[in-house]
């Protein structure tokens, strides 16, 4: 197939700004998560896309039907590379037993939602640079530093499977609320929230950005992703 | 569901069975856009960047490299709501009801995703 370079394509700086900074934030020591982990589960999202078991997984009626395990070379633990396998190539899939399972394996809820956010923030990132023709930004060398296990207690069980933020709501002229529940879903580990949105709202708001779509046909994309991705939300 | 709001506002009518169907919803350049949704979603990099190029005789590149930009995001932030189980707001609940069940978005949710896969 031939090549098409299309890294002449005009990128906004302020998306480039916004990924370099979330990518340095993986070397440093999170709040649940050391900065090796953190670094780790980067990596671990880099070479996820080739595993079998996943593809297998993938082609499966039930993607829990396939046993086996995860091709890694990151030293990440197993549970945490299923976490990220899972997120990477069959999250359209996940289902409230199988996050039962690994909480039953010892990740905290908190860890859990660190792993997430930092697999989320990945797969944009790189998915952008991918997408677009570029390299993506190496992995940052880990800091050390110690995570701050601050426990966020301003959170509350509203049918998810885990306690998400606790905010005063308030509804917009959209119909939807100031804070949507997509916000605060990560709301058990604050610095989270403030990591993946900091890459997020670089490339997307509910209210006027910088793009030159119109504002339907930045939602009929966003709506074809969450197809593709089966998400209810 | 956002895209109902968007018809309201400009005073279009988007057929949204179609999100999911395939049939065409009227927004302008969907055919671009399901293509490119598509190809990023798989990772099919060397196909998007072939069909990034072809495209830009049709659409601007700095509409295509937007459209890259919201893709993305969505496939970032749809990992983070399947992988949480999140509930939908209730307001959005509330106004979307028959909206959710003649698109099938309601197929998706995760309870029925538990009793298919488990």
């Amino acid at each position: 197939m031939p090549r098409y370079d299309i890294s002449d394509f005009p990128r906004r700086s302020h998306i480039d700004i916004a990924h370099e900074a979330a990518i340095t934030a993986y070397g440093k020591a999170g709040t649940w998560l050391d900065s090796r982990t953190r670094v780790k589960i980067l990596e671990e999202v880099r070479s996820a896309r080739d595993c079998p078991l996943c593809l297998e997984q993938r082609r499966s009626l039930s993607p829990y039907a396939k046993e086996g395990e995860h091709v890694s070379q990151t030293g990440l633990d197993p549970i945490t590379v299923e976490i990220v396998h899972r997120l990477c190539n069959n999250a359209d899939r996940l289902t409230y037993r199988w996050f039962e399972s690994i909480l039953a394996q010892g990740v905290s809820a908190e860890q859990y939602v660190e792993i997430v956010g930092l697999v989320a923030t990945a797969i944009i990132i790189d998915g952008f640079a991918g997408a677009l023709g570029y390299q993506t930004i190496p992995a940052p060398r880990a800091q050390g530093g110690v995570p701050t296990r601050k426990a966020n207690d301003k959170v509350v069980e509203a049918g998810a499977w885990i306690p998400i933020m606790d905010v005063e709501n308030e509804a917009t002229e959209t119909g939807l609320p100031k804070i949507p529940n997509i916000f605060r879903a990560m709301g058990l580990v604050p610095e989270s929230v403030r990591h993946f949105f900091s890459v997020m709202s670089s490339q997307y708001s509910l209210t006027p950005f910088d793009t030159s779509l119109d504002r339907s046909q930045v939602e009929y994309i966003a709506s074809k992703m969450s197809s593709h991705n089966q998400c209810f939300y | 569901m956002l895209l109902r709001r968007s018809g309201e506002a400009s005073e279009r009518d988007y057929d949204l069975a179609g999100m999911l169907t395939g049939s065409p919803v009227g927004v302008e350049g969907e055919a671009i856009f399901d293509r490119l949704v598509q190809l990023t979603y798989e990772d099919s990099y060397d196909a998007l960047h072939q069909f990034l190029f072809e495209s830009k005789q049709t659409m601007s590149p700095e509409k295509l490299v937007d459209a890259v930009a919201i893709a993305t995001a969505f496939n970032g932030i749809t990992k983070v709501a399947n992988a949480s189980g999140l509930p939908l707001d209730q307001a959005t609940e509330q106004t979307t009801k028959k909206l959710r069940m003649s698109s099938g978005i309601n197929e998706f949710a995760d309870d029925l995703k538990s009793d298919r896969y488990n």
